[in-house]
């Protein structure tokens, strides 16, 4: 019995030892543009399969990604809001029983240059850990009220368009995207996917965004009526909202033609354009909004997005006045 | 004494006082009406010149109005502004002689800017909701329940601002250039104090309310969750709002401005950042608000300036989407390119 013992001992022993024989890893620091740490972003490795490992940064910035089968990876860090732009490495080898050093250096994104935009990391960080359960209204409800850190699909899916609204969208980057609405202080985007500040005010016939882009807030309906039989097209639609047990489902036709679509892609859209968004929180801190964005007119399909919004309840959002002191026509000498 | 004839000499000296003051009072009788029509729920007012005494009655859906029993005199009949739809009217030297009918009809002008949209749908507003009642609504935690779709009015006799001398300037600079310096003309925002006669919407929870509107910034947040204003606010537009329930009447504070927003409707003042309004909402019935504003400015007013108004429920109606930015013709058409 004895020696059957220690036979049992040594195999027990000997799978970690496997395991790591197979195994590698991914280690390093990742720091802002500034040589900041990037504390808090996500290091993502994706092997051939496409499945993806994850890990966060510590508040160093350090990372390290253990486990990894030995093969090719491609290391990429997702989008912070306007801050850091997505950083993407293609056929990174893991080998076995060893540990790549891979630092990271995120880029600055195109607008991360003041306000919220360059304090993102800080205010992701101030409220990433907040904990507690997602309140409910007095109906029973979830209730979505107070300050949102908003964020981009960590993993955005390229949109398939018709030949036209591709024409148009590369038209559109190749003119460095100068006739973007928001330049000229008209309206963002309707899908609100922009990753800025969002004040959620929820009762019980109506839940209202608070946002400081134009046109500053919109209004969805959440008493049961129908979206209008023949609506005005507007910027922003009209919006409809029911429960489907704790999600609530938001959809939003009668859009003009003319806002820009998804922050960084800026994609063209008729006025068939059709939102649903559905709101799920499933604790204090996060909100989960998948979008889904219709237009058979424009899209081979749909165009999904799937964010986690922060709640920032110390935060505020403030009052911004585009047309106040706006030098995008003069910086650009757009006429 | 013979209780017969105190009875008699009594009814005598009643007799007296009522033919005496019969003796001394007329009508004022007339119909309101603009270009379009009668105007029925108009407020016709009329002032006894030697007296200041006012006496006032709403003209009819007939548009008819009546004031049966007005001491004699000479009086000064207005109507106030309607929303933007009609212009003030007054009428000097209105005699009222003992016993007899002056007739009066009134054509009310259009208001300055009575030309599109809500501005010129004040009267049928006015009107479709005019037979909306109730009790004034109420939250869970008891208080006043403002929340809802909101048709502004104006004061209707609204007194002159007492300014310093800075400011008397400025208001003239700001009549000679036709006020074409006012910032939402620029699409900037409007007038922080609440006195745009134009629909807004309120939304109240139990720690805020929001009032939606059409012109820049669009919105605004007053706190009821009982903060302070910062400490050392950062100057904006609409500035900073809180708020204290004083029993059924909600007392909103507004601090923090800049000095950029010409303020009251109307009038178009000039103020500094030491600007400081409060203002006073009740809601009086389902139907009614009487909202009472208070505009403190030692830098610019002498004394502080006040508007009393009551805004009357559209519960069918909403704010709409309002782009200024979208297509602005004032600068090419005033001028100014």
């Amino acid at each position: 019995m004895k020696r059957a013992a220690l036979f049992v001992a040594i195999i027990l022993a000997a799978v970690p030892l496997l395991a790591q024989a197979g195994r590698g890893a991914v280690a390093g620091r990742v720091t802002t543009d500034q040589g900041d740490p990037a504390a808090g972003v996500t290091i993502q490795a994706k092997d051939a399969a496409g499945k993806y490992a994850s890990v966060v940064a510590n508040k160093n910035g350090e990372y390290r990604l253990t486990n990894l089968g030995a093969g090719s990876y491609e290391i990429s860090v997702p989008q912070m809001g306007l801050r850091t732009a997505r950083f993407a490495q293609p056929d990174v080898l893991v080998e076995a029983g060893k540990t790549l050093t891979f630092d990271i250096k995120l880029m600055p994104n195109n607008f991360g240059i003041i306000g919220d935009d360059a304090a993102f990391l800080q205010i992701y960080n101030k409220y990433k850990d907040l904990k507690g359960r997602a309140p409910r209204t007095p109906e029973g409800r979830p209730d979505f009220s107070g300050m949102w850190l908003a964020n981009v699909d960590p993993n955005p899916q390229p949109a398939q368009m018709l030949p036209w609204a591709q024409k148009e969208w590369e038209r559109r980057r190749d003119r460095a995207f100068e006739g973007m609405p928001t330049s000229r202080c008209l309206p963002a985007d309707p899908t609100l996917t922009l990753p800025v500040f969002y004040k959620i005010v929820q009762t019980k016939d109506l839940l209202i965004h608070l946002f400081e882009q134009d046109p500053h807030y919109r209004q969805a309906y959440l008493d049961g009526r129908e979206h209008p039989s023949d609506p005005d097209p507007t910027w922003m639609g009209h919006t409809v909202g029911r429960w489907e047990k704790d999600t609530l489902v938001l959809d939003t036709v009668g859009m003009n033609d003319k806002s820009w679509l998804l922050q960084a892609t800026w994609l063209p859209h008729t006025e068939k354009l059709h939102i649903i968004e559905r709101y799920a929180r499933p604790d204090l801190a996060h909100l989960n909004i998948d979008v889904r964005i219709e237009d058979p007119d424009t899209f081979l399909k749909p165009v999904e997005r799937h964010v986690q919004w922060l709640h920032t309840p110390g935060e505020e959002v403030l009052e911004a006045v585009c047309a106040e002191n706006n030098k995008f026509l003069e910086y650009s000498a757009v006429k | 004494m013979h209780i017969r004839s105190l009875v008699v000499i009594l009814l005598a000296t009643l007799a007296g006082a009522v033919t005496f003051a019969q003796s001394g009072r007329g009508v004022l009788k007339g119909t309101v009406r603009n270009a379009d029509g009668i105007i029925a729920g108009a407020t016709v007012q009329a002032k006894r010149q030697a007296t200041s005494e006012m006496f006032t009655a709403t003209s009819a859906a007939s548009g008819q109005y009546e004031m049966p029993n007005l001491p004699d005199g000479t009086y000064e009949v207005s109507v106030p502004p309607l929303g933007l739809a009609t212009a003030r009217f007054t009428q000097q030297n209105v005699v009222i002689e003992p016993g007899k009918t002056t007739a009066l009809d009134i054509v009310l002008a259009a208001g300055g800017q009575g030309v599109i949209g809500d501005d010129n749908a004040f009267l049928a507003l006015q009107k479709k909701y005019a037979n909306v009642r109730g009790p004034a609504p109420r939250t869970r935690d008891g208080h006043p329940d403002l929340t809802g779709v909101w048709n502004g009015s104006l004061d209707p006799n609204p007194q002159p601002a007492a300014m310093l001398p800075w400011a008397d300037e400025v208001v003239k600079q700001r009549r000679a250039t036709n006020a074409r310096e006012q910032p939402s003309a620029h699409c900037l925002p409007d007038d922080p104090t609440p006195t745009l006669p134009l629909l807004r919407k309120f939304v109240q929870t139990p720690t805020l309310l929001v009032q939606l509107f059409e012109q820049d910034p669009h919105y605004r947040q007053i706190f009821l969750d009982g903060r302070d204003h910062p400490k050392d606010a950062d100057p904006t537009w609409m500035g900073h709002s809180v708020a204290r329930w004083d029993k059924d009447t909600l007392v909103v504070d507004s601090s923090g401005f800049n000095d950029k927003s010409w303020i009251i409707f109307g009038a178009g003042l000039p103020h500094t950042e030491m600007l400081h309004v409060i203002e006073k909402y009740r809601r009086l019935d389902l139907a009614h608000m009487q909202v009472d504003v208070i505009v403190e400015d030692p830098g610019t007013f002498t004394k502080p300036i006040e508007r009393h108004m009551t805004w009357q429920l559209a519960p069918g109606e909403d704010v709409l989407e309002y782009i200024c930015n979208e297509n602005n013709k004032f600068e090419a058409n005033a001028g100014l390119n």
